[in-house]
Formats: C-alpha cells, sequence, structure tokens
C-alpha cells in the first residue's frame, strides 16, 4: 500500500511554488509554471543563510471522504497559515484488515515553524492520514521513490509465492479431510461413549455397564484382552455377566440376504426379548404370498432379471427379496400357465376333441363344449392350468372359484402356522414368569432391598388369581368372540390373493388384446413395421403398469398380510433393538446428516 | 458421436434385447400354427360351405404373422445395433471428460 507521488518544489522563503503531478493552477502556461523557479537561486542561498524561517512540508494518504472535513480542520486548526494540495489516487487501495476497496487521496501541506509542524501531525493522526516520509531533495526522492518501488515488486513476489504455497498446501490438505473427518468422527464417538463410564469408588478404574450378545462374549474378552496388550496397561480388564431387572434388546444376526426380511418385520415392531421372530419364515412365505398376486412368467421374468442385476450392480438392501418375488412369480406363472397373459402348451393338453369331421365343425355355431367323459385324455396336464383353458369361453369362471378356494387355503394355513408359533411363545414366557416368581420368593426371604422391583412383576401376575371367577369368564369370553370375530375377518382378508392375482391377469389379457393384438392384426408385409411400433408401446406399459404398479400394489398387499393377519396371531413386538457400538452406523449417520444440510 | 443420451440408449437396448426375443420367438409359434395365437392374426371370414377356403385363409394369416414377427425383431436387431453403439459412444465420452 505504498504509493509514491511526484511533487517538485522549489522550497523559498515568503514565496512558495508548488506543481503536483496532473494539476496545473490556473495560468496562461502551466508547463511554464512547472520547470521555472519563482526564485533564483541566488535567492535561495541568500535564504539559507538568512536561517530558521523555513517552509516544512508533510505528505501522506488519506481516505478520500475525509478530504473536506480535514481541510477545513486545518484551516481552523491554523488559521489558514498552512497550504494543502491534494490529489485523488485513481486505482482503489485494499484495507489489509477487512480487505474492502477503498479510495484514498494523496496530498501534502506545506507549513512554516515548528509549532505548525506538531499541530499539522496531531491533526493528520486525528483524521488517520498515513504520513511517508518525504525527503527535501529532488535526488533523494528519485531514489527513494526507486526503492519504494523495488520494494513493492519485492513484496509482489513474496505475495505471489505465499499464494501459491498456500494454494499447494490446501490442495495436499483436500486429498486428506475426508479422513480427518473420519478421525475426528470415530474419537468423537470414542470419548462420546468413554464420558458414559463411571469411575469407581477407588478413582482408579472405568465402569461400564452395557448390553452384549452373548454368542459374543468370548470374542469381547478376546478383544479386551488384546486392547490391554496393546495400550500396555498391566491392569487386566473385567468382565462381569450381571443380573438386572431390566428387559434385554433384541438382536437378530442377520446377513445380507436376511437383512432385508428382518427390516421389514422390524418396521412393523421389534420383537420383544426372546420372542419368536417372524422374519425366517417370512423369506418364503413373502415372496410366495406376493407371486400368488402377481402370478404371470413374463412379469415373474423381468421382475427376477431386474433383481438378479442388482444384485451384481448396486447394493440395495432388498435385491434378494425382489429377486425371491421373481422367480416365485414365474413359478406361479407356470401354474397359472400365463406368459404376459397367453398360455403355453409344453406337456399337450388333456383334452381332445374326438370324431370331429369336417362336417360337424361347418355345423357348429358358437363353439363346440367339451365333456370330460369322452373328451378328457385321462390324465391331467402335468403342472398347472392346462393351456386348452385359454381357449374356453368360462376361464374367468373357472379360474375365479379356483383362485378364491386357493387364497382361502393358503390363508387358512399361513394364520395356523401364526398360531403353532404362538404356542412356542407361550410355553416359553410361561416358563419365564414362573422362573420369575420363584426368584423372587427367594429373594422375599432374603430381603435384599435392591430387588424390590423384581419381587413387584410376579405380584402384578399373582393379581389375576384374585380376580372373581365370574370376571375371568366374562374376559375370557370376551376374549374368545374377539378371537373368532378377528379370524373369520382375517380369513376373508386373504380373498385379496384371489382380487389381486384375477386384476393382474385380466388386466395383462387387456394390454394384450388393447395394444400388441392391433399390432398383430395388421394385414401384409405393412404389419411387420406397425407391430415394431406397437411392441415398444406395450412393452413399457408392461414394465410401468403391469411390474411397476401392479408390482407395487402386491407387494403392499403381502406386507398387510404378514404384519396383520399373520402376526396378530403371535407377535407382539413390543421390543427394543439393540444397538451396538458401530464405527460404521455412526459414519453413515454423519454422511447422511450432511447429505440432508 | 453420440445423439441420445445414456438412458434413451440404455432403454433402446433393453426394449430390443426383449423385442428381438419375444418376437422371433412369436413368429416360430406362428410359423407351427399355435392355437393360442389365433386369437391375434388378421381377420378371416367364414363363408358358409367354404370350410377348406377358410382354413386356407387362417393358415396364411399365420405364415404372414409369423414373418411380420421376425421382421419386427429383425427391425430391433438394428435398433439394438444403434443403441449398443449410442450407449458406447456415450460411455466413451463420458469417460473422456
Amino acid at each position: 500500500m505504498v504509493k509514491t507521488v511526484m511533487i517538485t518544489c522549489g522550497g523559498a522563503l515568503g514565496l512558495l511554488m508548488c506543481c503536483v503531478v496532473e494539476q496545473h493552477e490556473g495560468g496562461a502556461n502551466p508547463t511554464e509554471s512547472m520547470t521555472r523557479a519563482l526564485i533564483s537561486d541566488d535567492c535561495i542561498a541568500r535564504q539559507s543563510t538568512l536561517g530558521p524561517v523555513q517552509l516544512g512540508f508533510v505528505a501522506g494518504v488519506i481516505l478520500r471522504e475525509r478530504i473536506p472535513a480535514f481541510e477545513r480542520m486545518l484551516w481552523r486548526a491554523c488559521r489558514g497559515n498552512v497550504f494543502l494540495r491534494q490529489a485523488e489516487i485513481e486505482t482503489p487501495l485494499e484495507d489489509p484488515s477487512t480487505s474492502d476497496q477503498v479510495y484514498k487521496s494523496v496530498f501534502i501541506i506545506f507549513f512554516q515553524g515548528d509549532q505548525l509542524k506538531t499541530r499539522v501531525k496531531k491533526i493528520c493522526e486525528g483524521f488517520r492520514a498515513t504520513l511517508y516520509p518525504c525527503p527535501e531533495a529532488p535526488a533523494d526522492r528519485r531514489e527513494m521513490a526507486m526503492g519504494v518501488m523495488t520494494r513493492i515488486e519485492d513484496l509482489n513476489t513474496v505475495l505471489g509465492q505465499t499464494q501459491d504455497h498456500r494454494h499447494r498446501v490446501l490442495v495436499a490438505a483436500a486429498k486428506n479431510i475426508k479422513n480427518w473427518f473420519v478421525k475426528v468422527r470415530k474419537i468423537k464417538a470414542i470419548y462420546h461413549t468413554l464420558n458414559l463410564f463411571n469411575l469407581d469408588v477407588t478413582q482408579k478404574c472405568l465402569i461400564a455397564e452395557c448390553w452384549v450378545p452373548v454368542l459374543d462374549l468370548e470374542n469381547i474378552q478376546l478383544a479386551l484382552r488384546r486392547g490391554t496388550e496393546r495400550s500396555g496397561s498391566s491392569v487386566p480388564p473385567i468382565l462381569n455377566r450381571m443380573d438386572t431387572i431390566e428387559d434385554p434388546p433384541t438382536y437378530n444376526h442377520t446377513n445380507k440376504f436376511t437383512s432385508a426380511f428382518q427390516t421389514l418385520i422390524d418396521s412393523y415392531g421389534i420383537a420383544s426379548y426372546r420372542e419368536m421372530n417372524p422374519a425366517p419364515y417370512t423369506i418364503i412365505t413373502f415372496p410366495f404370498l406376493f407371486a400368488v398376486m402377481f402370478g404371470d412368467l413374463g412379469h415373474g421374468f423381468i421382475l427376477a432379471a431386474f433383481g438378479a442385476w442388482m444384485i451384481w450392480n448396486i447394493f440395495f438392501g432388498g435385491r434378494y427379496i425382489i429377486l425371491l418375488m421373481g422367480l416365485f412369480s414365474m413359478y406361479t406363472g407356470l401354474i397359472y400357465n400365463d406368459v404376459f397373459a397367453k398360455s403355453i402348451n409344453i406337456f399337450g393338453s388333456g383334452w381332445r376333441v374326438y370324431n370331429f369331421t369336417m362336417k360337424n365343425v361347418s355345423e357348429l355355431v358358437s363353439g363346440a363344449t367339451l365333456n370330460p367323459t369322452h373328451d378328457y385324455v385321462g390324465f391331467p396336464y402335468p403342472i398347472g392350468m392346462d393351456p386348452v383353458w385359454q381357449l374356453s369361453k368360462n376361464k374367468i369362471i373357472f379360474q375365479n372359484s379356483f383362485k378364491m378356494k386357493f387364497s382361502i387355503i393358503i390363508g387358512i394355513i399361513h394364520m395356523l402356522f401364526g398360531v403353532v408359533m404362538s404356542l412356542f411363545n407361550y410355553l416359553y414366557f410361561k416358563n419365564k414368569v414362573a422362573h420369575q416368581q420363584m426368584q423372587a420368593t427367594e429373594n422375599g426371604d432374603a430381603e435384599q432391598p435392591i430387588h424390590n422391583n423384581t419381587a413387584q412383576t410376579p405380584v402384578a401376575h399373582g393379581g389375576h388369581d384374585e380376580e372373581p371367577l365370574g370376571e375371568i369368564f366374562i374376559h375370557q369370553g370376551i376374549h374368545t368372540i374377539e378371537y373368532v370375530l378377528g379370524s373369520v375377518s382375517h380369513t376373508a382378508s386373504y380373498l385379496r390373493l384371489w382380487a389381486l392375482s384375477l386384476a393382474h391377469a385380466q388386466l395383462s389379457e387387456v394390454l394384450w388384446s388393447m395394444v400388441l393384438s392391433k399390432g398383430l392384426k395388421v394385414d401384409g408385409w405393412a404389419g411387420g413395421i406397425a407391430l415394431y411400433i406397437i411392441f415398444a408401446v406395450w412393452a413399457s406399459l408392461t414394465v410401468s403398469i403391469l411390474v411397476l404398479m401392479e408390482g407395487l400394489s402386491a407387494f403392499l398387499h403381502t406386507l398387510r398380510l404378514h404384519w396383520v393377519e399373520f402376526q396378530s396371531k403371535f407377535y407382539s413386538g413390543n421390543g427394543y433393538g439393540f444397538q451396538p457400538f458401530s464405527f460404521e452406523i455412526i459414519l453413515d449417520s454423519a454422511t447422511q446428516a450432511k447429505e440432508e444440510i | 458421436m453420440p445423439v441420445c443420451g445414456p438412458k434413451l440408449s440404455l432403454c433402446g437396448l433393453i426394449i430390443s434385447v426383449w423385442g428381438i426375443v419375444q418376437l422371433a420367438l412369436m413368429g416360430v409359434f406362428y410359423y407351427i400354427g399355435a392355437v393360442a395365437l389365433a386369437e391375434d392374426i388378421p381377420e378371416a371370414e367364414y363363408h358358409e360351405g367354404k370350410l377348406q377356403e377358410f382354413y386356407a385363409e387362417v393358415d396364411k394369416g399365420f405364415k404372414q404373422n409369423a414373418y411380420n414377427c421376425w421382421i419386427a425383431a429383425l427391425l430391433y436387431l438394428i435398433t439394438l445395433a444403434i443403441s449398443a453403439h449410442q450407449f458406447w459412444a456415450n460411455n466413451r465420452s463420458s469417460l473422456s471428460v
């Protein structure tokens, strides 16, 4: 922020003459006033011998907007005995503290005598003007200007190098910043957990109470020992199992295949501790019930292909569910004998038309009726629906009753399975209550005040026994009626299997006959091109409506059947999840929070 | 040079693979006269007493549709080539950027 200003000045007694570059006082010949000295040299020589009457000056820069006030102040304070010249500096300067762009003016003040000098300097200080030394002799000034120039150049190189260096350092740091963030988050999580520890009475060790899976106890022991060795501590850690009256959290071991199914169950409610977990059975029943509603070999193949592609390419939790749903749909599609609403005849139909002559055919009015006694070959179609139904007029009537009965059978099996599960729950929890009761009486004898809470639980259970017999009858009666009514309505709820599968089959048939069939019915060679276009339309409609929309709807209905109809038979889901200390979870949630911002 | 975007070329790839497989198979089924596809042939009119002609007409429709299916499958083969080229061009341009 150094600015040089060229000042020529013929210092003289009594008179003064000053010329700031680019500023001319009026006059006929401005250039002359710049070059010609008003006072001849001998005059100067005489003056110097005369002594103390000497014209002094100070030069500096000041904020441009302060100039008028500065000038007025100088005039008043020095009673007009100073002479101020100023010029605006065109280029804006950068304030080093605020890095704002400011406009400044350069000024020079002439005065006479020391008294005025101190006063002028005070005023300059007051106005926050920056004063720069300015030698009197022109040669010195030139030298100084040169010096300042070189210094500016030096400083510029230094600044440039600093900037380069800073850039390099920041670029190098940017590579590491992610790792640093990860490290900081890990350390923070560790210290946060350590803060939850309690100090021992001796103040020499830390005590933590936590849940651990019993299966992993040995691993934890090993890890603790390893930690002790690595930290070089001489005190071995102590891991103690303690008795508690708190309900432990629920922890289900999962892998990449089962975790998605466990998530489906957990989003309804996490199992109470040691309750039957429906997830293993859901792995089969979920895709199967879905496939009952989505039965079509073609659509199932699309879904399965999509699922398989996801397994190879992207990390999505539900990819195995989608693959299984697709495979099961292919199976049910084979059973329904539906490939994009068309049947395939693999093994040969079980129905024949015997003794049909040309005459018979031409006499037919509206199709022939097949008689089971002599048109049936004697053995059924090996798998699924006979392809002959594709051509029959009563296909829907037959499939309606078939699918309706089938869905009720599936529903009852599914719910009975749930009831069986409730038996296991009942056996386990009844044992547990009895065990607790026994423990409580023991504790009561020993009169340990700490275990007061344990003693209270069985009292609540014992309370049932004191209920009068009549009320028990009423309660049980109400429960029974509720249960029976619930089971009936749940059975009816399984009819959605029938409704959705029928709707799916009909929708795909309509799509075939309304779209693709139009392309197939075009006569002549133009049909090829028409088919080319119409097939693309049909394919995209198949994917968007039949696979995506219908698939989503079937998925939701399947979810409902599991959550409500199946799990209501045995599953309370009142537990809470085991949340182990895991860097992975902590870092995941941190990155998610960052994305949300 | 890529004309279609990456998504459109991928869409073209999938539809053409699907189209080639399904239309070629349907062509075969039409060629062997699959009964399930009898509803999806150009209209054949039945005149009283002229059963043979009706059969011939239906057979002609089956054959015609078989060829039409194969023509469409061929067109999808061309689409597949174009889409694959576009897909490749897109991948290359996105890699070079």
